[in-house]
This record gives structure tokens, sequence and C-alpha cells, in this order.
């Protein structure tokens, strides 16, 4: 077997196998000759052919011979695949059974053409599946809208298609939640947020504020709402820009809260943010990138370790802040500081020496970490420690070789999927007892076949 | 001729109360006579707690143990079949049931099914229904060339028996060796934390939680709605909730809950052992199919994130 | 000495699937196969008494059922049991658990171990069964649902808690040799190693039927059974009232209705 980048005998050797996850792997990089040796073994049992016509990582090229194949499990299974491709929906669509026409229904990728051909009228669950789908389009949804349920009308108001006046037609044949979404809804026509910003009731006003395309205007208006819960919204959305922000005398936590999630807040409301006696408030703030060194200061000395923590995973932290969290006594706090791949070498050494999990993960992630820890994490007792390294840049190859035999298949599959696994894991991988890391392997083999060819 | 025999099953000295609901099976069934056995050293105690309506008669059948030790109530079991030819036995499908019942179907002797929860009587013949697959696929099972059948039954299917009668009393002896013997009961350890058992409104998070870090926003979420939090048992087994929350058969019943709501749990028998019983139950979750429906007075199917935030926001 | 340890492959039924023509069964091709949970907590316990006892000490695994199943006695092997047995054929299809349980035994006199574990049920069908039943058949003690033990290889007795409603446990003694059924929790399985798993298609595994061990014809399948399945069927689903509309509506009505029944 030669442990090389060469497709034809990565095929040889699949099909030597009588693997099916490999030759299933393999079929589209194949030419049409070996396809046909590949598809005997992948097709070999009707269990097989049921599981890959549900599974979501079958290549199209498998999925097509499926979709022409009369078996109505098949077909079910087929229609319920969130990765069939449009076109093989298409072609599933033709002569289909009720129950696969509904899944087709309300399948994202179904075309629209196809959506079009669906025979809907007088048929409660189609009308339904189409009223949901996110890909109906919006004349089809117009046919829909006539003498729609309100249940129904709650899944067209949700389609990102839907036009102003569609909109406007649900909001005056609606109830307040319909008319919530359609405030909420990208294409809401001027008029109808003018009604919203009006409305009595807070669920519509709340949803106005959340909507991203509204004028500073109207969210300035939507701030001084006397409901807290309209106020958040329309705090946190990002239209507003930092002149009108600023809301460290709210008595709403809610809305101070909202307004400290917000990563694009200057350093003076920053400032004002910090002695918030809420600590989710602080915790947002400490993770402020225009916090200054002083606020920073004074929250990594916070009595609530989440603060502590999030100054440590704050990038503009500074040295000497993070010297000192690298000895909190809590280990979530160091372990944040030890997952900064920017960490000074001098402090990431002291870390290096750190026993508790948590830590020893961070430290195996970091790209800094000197080659003999590396190792050792690598052959750490505890099996989520170990595959800490296989996503480290500065891997050493000793490492992975070790990974490739972990007991713990979770930690294979890891390696079988990550660009740093080495080609010839990739090959030994192939014989995993693991169907879906050998699968991994035999896909990553035949693309990186494929670059060098 | 369908005369039935149930045997109670006691702990700790106090009767445990699925017996009761073996009672109101066997009756719903059709018996003809109901006799329920008390099998153990000081079992004859409980003869007021079973003389509930529909029981014919009590045997006790003193054993030299106290408690349950199975080869005593095998022996038991197959006197009181030999006395009374009963065409159908009943045991609670629990966990005592579990370490000698098989023992009795093994014999070859009686017709055996363990976990049903549908009894009836075809023409003299027992059909009875249990689950297989995971709960998928329900089952008839009946029992060729059988005069008796022993089943387990499933705890919470039947109301409990109530009011009272006056039953015959009598007593059987059997003799056995015992091959056990109990030591100790050891009661799960206090904790400093709440009593689940006494709490009127529970809200218990399942694994569809899927990550540790978003417990906290389930027990903001309890907290706001006024809910003590409980668990399933993967979330304790993680070591996300202390045992102590856990509800289901290994975990606590919630005796005293009046409203359960169930996020992101999919409702096995062994989780509904601990809930089952509540009024108002009301389950969240994605997938349409799961099982915890079938018992849930309200349900929504959708995300438990997104009902989360927003049922949040109606408590403040 | 030798502890054995009864294992079985348990089917995961798909969401669409058929039943059988016959009525009596589902169509097996809409099922997934894998080992059944409890069972590896069995054969770790038994791993883990070997590596106390220095090591020293044979472990069987044994299963009946198809040729699929051999796949998992090879895992067991993988994780460090010596040698596996697979006992299978025709006649024995049909069986209830006392039939499987009767075959069970039969293996067992056969290689005379000093300790049996089985899994407390099988995910699958959850019958609590086959332990209890084997036990009975050879005149066994026995013990349910354990989830801690501690026994010493050639003692007389061991001493075992068995996990009760409620959190309770009971803590028993039992004489030996036993059958006891292992309860999950009880330790924490570990995963075969690669190389384990290479050694393991080395490994003894024998395939028998049940003419091997004695039995006749009429001792398994549905003669030697004491329950036959008459049909199966898909039940009904329970009807909750289903809360519909936008999330934030169903929230809503979700607030409403918890206000009003938890009376705040
Ligand atoms: C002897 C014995 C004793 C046991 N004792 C107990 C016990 O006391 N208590 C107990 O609970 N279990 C017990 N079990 C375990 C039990 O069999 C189940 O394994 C367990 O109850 C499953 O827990 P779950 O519902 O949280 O998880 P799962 O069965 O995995 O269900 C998770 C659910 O979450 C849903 N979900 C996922 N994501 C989302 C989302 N984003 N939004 C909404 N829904 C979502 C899924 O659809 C699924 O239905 C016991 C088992 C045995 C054998």
């Amino acid at each position: 077997m030669a442990e090389s980048l060469d497709l034809t005998s990565l095929i040889e050797f699949a099909v030597s196998q009588g693997d099916p996850y490999v030759a299933l792997a393999l079929h589209p990089f194949a030419d049409e000759k070996s396809r046909v040796s590949l598809e005997k073994i992948i097709f070999e049992r009707k269990r097989l052919k049921l599981t890959f016509a549900a599974a979501p990582y079958t290549p199209q090229t498998i999925l097509a011979l499926l979709v022409d194949e009369n078996d109505e499990q098949l077909k079910l299974r087929l229609s319920k695949n969130p990765a069939l491709s449009p076109e093989l929906l298409a072609k599933l669509f033709e002569g289909a059974s009720p129950a696969v026409i509904k899944n087709i229904a309300g399948h994202r990728r179904t075309p629209v053409e196809v959506l079009e051909e669906i025979e809907w009228q007088g048929n409660d669950v189609l009308r339904a599946a189409l009223c949901t789908n996110s890909n109906t389009p919006v004349n089809l949804l117009k046919e829909l809208v006539v003498g729609s349920s309100s249940a129904e009308k709650k899944g067209i108001v949700a389609n990102p298609n839907a036009d102003c006046e569609l909109l406007t037609q649900l909001w005056n044949e609606g109830d307040k939640f319909v008319q919530g979404e359609v405030a909420a809804h990208m294409a809401c026509p001027p008029e109808l947020r003018e009604q919203a910003l009006q409305h009595e009731d807070v669920l519509v006003r709340r949803k106005l504020a959340a909507n991203e395309t509204l004028t500073t205007d109207c969210l300035l208006l939507l701030m001084k709402d006397e409901d807290p819960l309209v106020r958040s919204a329309a705090i946190g959305n990002a239209v507003l820009e930092d002149d009108h922000l600023g809301s460290a005398d709210d008595p709403s936590i809610r809305v101070r809260r909202t307004e400290a999630k917000r990563q694009d807040l200057s350093t003076q409301i920053v400032d004002g943010l910090v002695d918030d006696e809420d600590h989710w408030v602080r915790r947002w703030v400490a993770r402020q990138p225009a916090a200054s060194d002083s606020v920073l200061q004074k929250l990594s000395q916070d009595e609530v370790m989440e603060v502590r923590r999030a100054v440590g995973r704050n990038r503009s932290c500074p040295d000497y802040i993070l010297e000192r969290l690298a000895k909190d006594e809590d280990s979530w706090v160091r372990a944040g500081v030890a997952l900064r791949e920017d960490l000074a070498r001098h402090i990431l050494v002291g870390l290096e020496k750190d026993d508790d999990i948590d830590v020893i993960s961070a430290v195996g992630r970091n790209p800094g970490t000197s080659e003999d820890v590396l190792l050792a994490i690598a052959e750490h007792d505890n099996r989520d420690v170990r595959r800490s390294v296989i996503v480290n840049p500065n891997v050493p190859d000793e490492a992975l070789m070790k990974l490739q035999d972990d007991p713990y298949p979770l930690n294979r599959a890891i390696l079988s999927g990550h660009p740093n696994c080495l080609t010839e894991n990739l090959w030994f991988l192939l014989k995993d007892p693991e169907p879906q890391v050998r699968y991994t392997a035999g896909k990553a083999l035949a693309v990186r076949c494929q670059a060098t060819a | 001729m369908s005369d039935i025999l149930v045997i109670a099953e006691h702990r700790q000295g106090e009767l445990r109360p699925v017996s009761l609901e073996l009672i109101a099976a066997a009756k719903e069934a059709g018996a003809s006579s109901v006799t329920v056995a008390l099998i153990g050293a000081n079992a004859a105690d409980l003869t007021g707690a079973v003389s509930v309506e529909g029981v014919d008669e009590i045997v006790t059948v003193p054993t030299a143990s106290a408690n349950f030790q199975p080869d005593e109530w095998k022996a038991a079991v197959e006197a009181l079949i030999a006395a009374r030819s009963p065409s159908l036995v009943m045991l609670p499908h629990s966990v005592d049931s579990w370490g000698f019942a098989p023992a009795l179907g093994a014999t070859g002797n009686y017709g055996f099914a363990t976990d049903v929860f549908g009894i009836a009587n075809e023409g003299g013949e027992w059909v009875v229904t249990r689950a297989m697959y995971k709960e998928k696929v329900h089952a008839e099972i009946d029992f060729p060339g059988k005069s008796t059948v022993v089943v387990t039954v499933r705890g919470g299917t039947w109301k409990p028996a109530e009011g009272s009668s006056s039953p015959a009393v009598s007593s059987l002896d059997a003799s056995a060796t015992a091959n056990s013997s109990h030591v100790e009961f050891i009661e799960p350890p206090a904790t400093g934390d709440v009593d689940i058992t006494q709490a009127e409104f529970m809200l218990s998070i399942g694994r569809g939680i899927a990550e540790e870090d978003n417990v906290e926003q389930f027990s903001e979420l309890a907290d706001a709605v006024g809910a003590t939090l409980g668990c399933s048992r993967p979330i304790a087994d993680s070591g996300w909730l202390p045992k102590s929350r856990q509800v289901g058969q290994s975990g606590k019943v919630v005796a005293a809950c009046k409203l359960y709501l169930a996020l992101g749990i999919s409702g096995s028998v062994q989780h509904q052992a601990g809930m089952k019983h509540v009024d108002n139950i009301i389950a969240v979750n994605t997938d349409p199919e799961a099982s915890i429906f079938s018992i849930a007075r309200y349900g929504i199917v959708g995300d438990i994130f997104e009902i989360a935030d927003e049922l949040v926001t109606h408590f403040e | 000495m030798k502890i054995l340890v009864a294992i079985k492959q348990v089917a995961n039924l798909d969401d669409d699937f058929e039943i059988r023509d016959d009525g009596k069964d589902v169509d097996h091709d809409f099922c997934d196969y894998e080992i059944n949970e409890w069972d590896d907590y069995s054969l770790e316990t038994a791993l883990q008494i070997r590596e106390n006892n220095g090591d020293e000490g044979e472990i069987v695994v044994v299963t009946v059922g198809p040729d699929d199943a051999e796949d998992e006695l090879r895992k067991c092997l993988g994780k460090g049991a010596d040698r596996a047995i697979r006992v299978w054929d025709d006649a024995i299809e049909g069986s209830d658990q006392v039939a499987i349980a009767r075959i069970l035994t039969k293996v067992v006199e056969k290689e005379a171990p000093d300790m049996v574990f089985m899994g407390v049920q099988a995910a699958d069908n959850a019958y609590a069964q086959t332990g209890v039943a084997v036990a009975q058949q050879l005149g066994w003690p026995h013990a349910a649902v354990v989830n801690a033990l501690e026994y010493t290889p050639g003692a007389s007795t061991a001493t075992a808690n068995r996990e009760l409603e409620g959190g309770l446990e009971e803590k028993i003694t039992v004489n030996c040799p036993a059958v006891m059924t292992i309860q999950l929790g009880i330790n924490e399985p570990r995963y075969a190693s690669l190389r384990g798993i290479k050694q393991a298609a080395g490994k003894p595994l024998d395939e028998i039927s049940h003419s091997d061990l004695g039995l006749s014809d009429d001792e398994v399948g549905e003669a030697g059974s004491v329950s036959r399945v008459r049909k199966v069927f898909v039940p009904e689903k329970g009807q909750a009232e289903l809360i519909e509309g936008t999330p934030a509506e169903q929230a809503a009505r979700l607030a409403e209705i918890l206000k009003e029944l938890s009376g705040a």
C-alpha cells in the first residue's frame, strides 16, 4: 500500500477493503469505471442504502443513484435528507407519493419551480409546509395567504421573501403576533413602522425595535419607551451609533445588560457601566475592546469569577494584568488566559505547569506551548484533554502519530477531520473501527490527492 | 375462571403505592376474585393498607427476612400459586420484581411477561401488551398452553385502588434457602440543596440543553417563573446539576408537584416514573414524536432556547 | 478465576419503518445495531475485577445472536476479554427471554465461571429478565440492579449495592458463584484501544448451535418459550394540546398557563 497521494492506489485500496464508508467517500472523486466497483460495495446491503439515503454526508453522486431507485422507503428518507440538491429534489418530485411530496414541500432546498408545481389546494398539510418554507416565492405566498388560517399566517410572515404588499395584508388581517413579526421584517413598509411605533402592545414595539433596517430617529423614540423590554431591544439594535448609547442610569438591568453586550461601545460608555451592580453587565463590559487599562484593572479584581475570566479573554488586556490572572485562584480564569494565542511566553510557561484540566486543554491549543509539553498533553490520562493538541497549529507530528491510536473514538474523529492531520494519519485512519472516521479520512485523502494531481 | 393474585410490594415497613395500582388493574382486567399476597416476616402488619375496594382475600406468607429476599419471595409466590391456582399473577415492574420474578418465568411452569401495561382476557386466554424497540412499537403477547400467567406491570398505568373492604385473611407457609442477605439500606446523601419532592412547580431540563454552559440560562428562567429546577438523569450524571435534582426512577418522585415543565426531555419510561402522575405536564421539544408529548397536557414543538428567551420576558 | 459476561446486540429502529409481513416483528432492514449500553458496564466490572486481581484470570463473553452480533463480541475482545462465544442457528429465532436464558445457562454450565455478569436490561425491549432467569436455571445465587460491588475472586461471598427506587440503595451479601445484573453508572467503561482491536482479531471466537449445547429443538425458539408475540403495531400517540404560533406567541401562551396553574 502506497502511503502517497495517488487517487488510483487509494481507490484500489478501498475496493480491496470492501468498506462501504470509504467507498462512499471516494465515489465523487473516482472515474466512471472505478465508480462501478465502488457502487457494488456501497449498495451491497439494503440497510446501507437506507442509511445513506438519510445521511447528510452522503455525496450527491450517490444520492443521484438512490433517487433513481423505485423504493418508497428510500424516497421517504431522501426527501428528508437536508443535503439533497435542488436538482435531485426536482427529480424526486416526479411521480412522488403524498408523504414524499409533503417532505419536498417543506424542504429548504426545493427549487422554486417545484414548489410552484405542488398542488396544495385543499390540502392543509401541504399548505402548512409551503407557508413555512423560506424558499416559497412571494407570488405563491400571496396565493397561500388567501383564506389562510392564523397559524399559516404565522408561517408566511416569517418568510424572508414576503414583500410590502403581502406584509400589509398580513398586518391588516393578523393578530398582534403577526403584527410583531411584520414589524420585525426587513421589508416592513414605512407606514406600518409608524403604526408599530405607536402600537399599544409592547410585543409589537419590541419586535419593531429589533428591526435592523430602522432609522436612527425611530430607534431614538423607541429608546424612550416606557417599557424596558422595548428599550432593551432598541439599545441592542446594531443601527444605533455610539453617541446615542449610554444607558448606565436606566433602572432596568435588562436594558443595561443588552447595552453591555454590544461589542462597539466607546471608552466613555464603558466607563459609565463599569461599576454596575449587576455582574452580568460587568461581565460584558470586561469583554469590551474599548475598555481602558484602568477598567480592566478594576474588573480583574472583581469578586465574580466570570468577570475576571472575561477580562482575561479581552484582546486588549495588557500583560501585567494577565500575569496576575494567570495566577488566579479560580481555574476557569487561568484557563481563559491560557487560551490566548497572543500570550507572552513567560506567562504561558507558568501555566504549562498547571494541573487543572481546563487549563491544560487551553495550553494544549496554544501555539506558543513548547513541544515537549504538547507531547505530554497528547498522552494525558484525561481523554478530553488529549485532543486539545490536535487543533494546535504547531502540533508536533509525533503527537499526531500518538493520537491516531487514541482509544477515545471522538479524538480520532476530530483528528481525521482536521487540516493538521498528517497524510500518514489518514491512511492509518482508513482502517479505523468507527465508520464515520473512515469516511472522513477517505474524503480528506481524496481531496488531498486531487490537490496534488 | 379468572382469579387474580396480586403480589404487594413493601419496603422499610411501608406498602409501596404501586401495589394499589395493581389491585385496580386486576379489577379492570375482569378478575372473578382478587387475592393480595403479603410476603415477609412482618408483612401481616400491612393487612389494613391493602384492604381496599375490590380485594376479596389477603394471604400472608411469613418469611425469615423482614426485607425483600429474592429466594424467599420466589418460593412464596410458587406456594401461593400452588395453593390458589390463579390464572394471572401480577407483580409491579419494580427493582425488587426484577430481582426475582424472572426466576418464576424461568421455571417454565408459567406464562411470563414483563413491563406490561395492557391486560385483556380473550375467551379465557390472557393477552398482554408491552412495548418494544424503545417504545416505538407495541406488542401483543399471549401464552399458549399456560394455565397460570405471571406478569410484571408498569407503574403509573392504573389509578390506585381506594376505598375499603373486609377481605378474609389467612396465612400460608413457604420455605426457602436464602442465598443472599440484607445488610442495610443506604439513604441517598442528604444535600443542603432543595428538596424537589416538596416542590409544587418544577421546571426540568434534559439533554436538550446540550451544554453545561446553558444550565445557567435555565436556572435563571426557573428562578424567574418561580419554579424549582430539576433534571433528567444524563444531566445529573454529567455533574451539571446535583443528583438531588434528578427526577425519575433512580432519582426522586416529585410527589407534591402540580405543574411540571419539561424542557428538552424525551420522556423515557424511567423519567416518567418520577413525574407522570403530575396533573399538569407541559413539554417543549423539537421532536414532535418525543414520548413526553404522550403524557403532557400542553405541548410546544419548538426550540427550548427560543422559547426560554421569550418566556423570561413575561416574568419581571 | 473466570468471569463470564453475557452481552446483547440491540436494535435501534428508524423513525420510518415497516412491520414484517407476518405482523410479528418489524422488518429488520430498518434497524441499526449496537451493543447494549448496560453491557459496557458489566464487561468493565469484569475487567476491573481482573485488574485488581493482579491481571490474573479469564474473561469470556457470550451472546445469543445472528452473524452481525459478532461485531459486538469483537469489540469486547478488543477491550480485553479473552474469548468469545456466539450461539446461533435458525431454530433459535423466535425464542423469548426464557428460551434465551436456557441457552446461556448451558454455556455457563460448560464454562463453569466464578461469576456471571449481565446488563440489568437491554435498551431496545427492556425485558429486565434474562440475568435472573439464567440464575434460576443454574440454581445460582443472584442479585439484580447492582451499582456497586465488592468481590475478590475465590471469595465465598460478595457484597453488592442494589439501586432501588428513589435514590435508595440496599447493601446485600450474596453467596458466590453468582449471577449479577449490572446497572449503568457502576463504573466508567473504557474504550478499546486500536491495538486491542487488532489483537482481538486473533482471539478465539467460537460459533456454536443449540444442539452443540445439548439442547433439543423444542427447548429453544417458540417451542421453548413461555410467551409468544402475537402481533406488533404502532401505538397511537397520546394527545397533548399543542400550543401553536410564533415563538413569541407560544411563549406568551405558555406564560399565561404557567401563571394560572402555579397560582402566581
Ligand atoms: C434503571 C434505570 C434508571 C433510570 N433512572 C432515571 C431517572 O431517574 N431519571 C431519568 O431522567 N432517567 C433515568 N434513566 C435514564 C433514561 O432511560 C433516559 O436515558 C433519560 O431519561 C434520558 O434523558 P433525556 O430525556 O434528558 O435525554 P434524551 O432522551 O437524549 O432526550 C433529549 C430530548 O431533547 C430534545 N431536544 C434536543 N435539543 C432540543 C432543543 N434545542 N429544543 C427542544 N428540544 C430539544 C430531543 O428531541 C430529545 O427528545 C434510567 C435508566 C435506567 C435503566
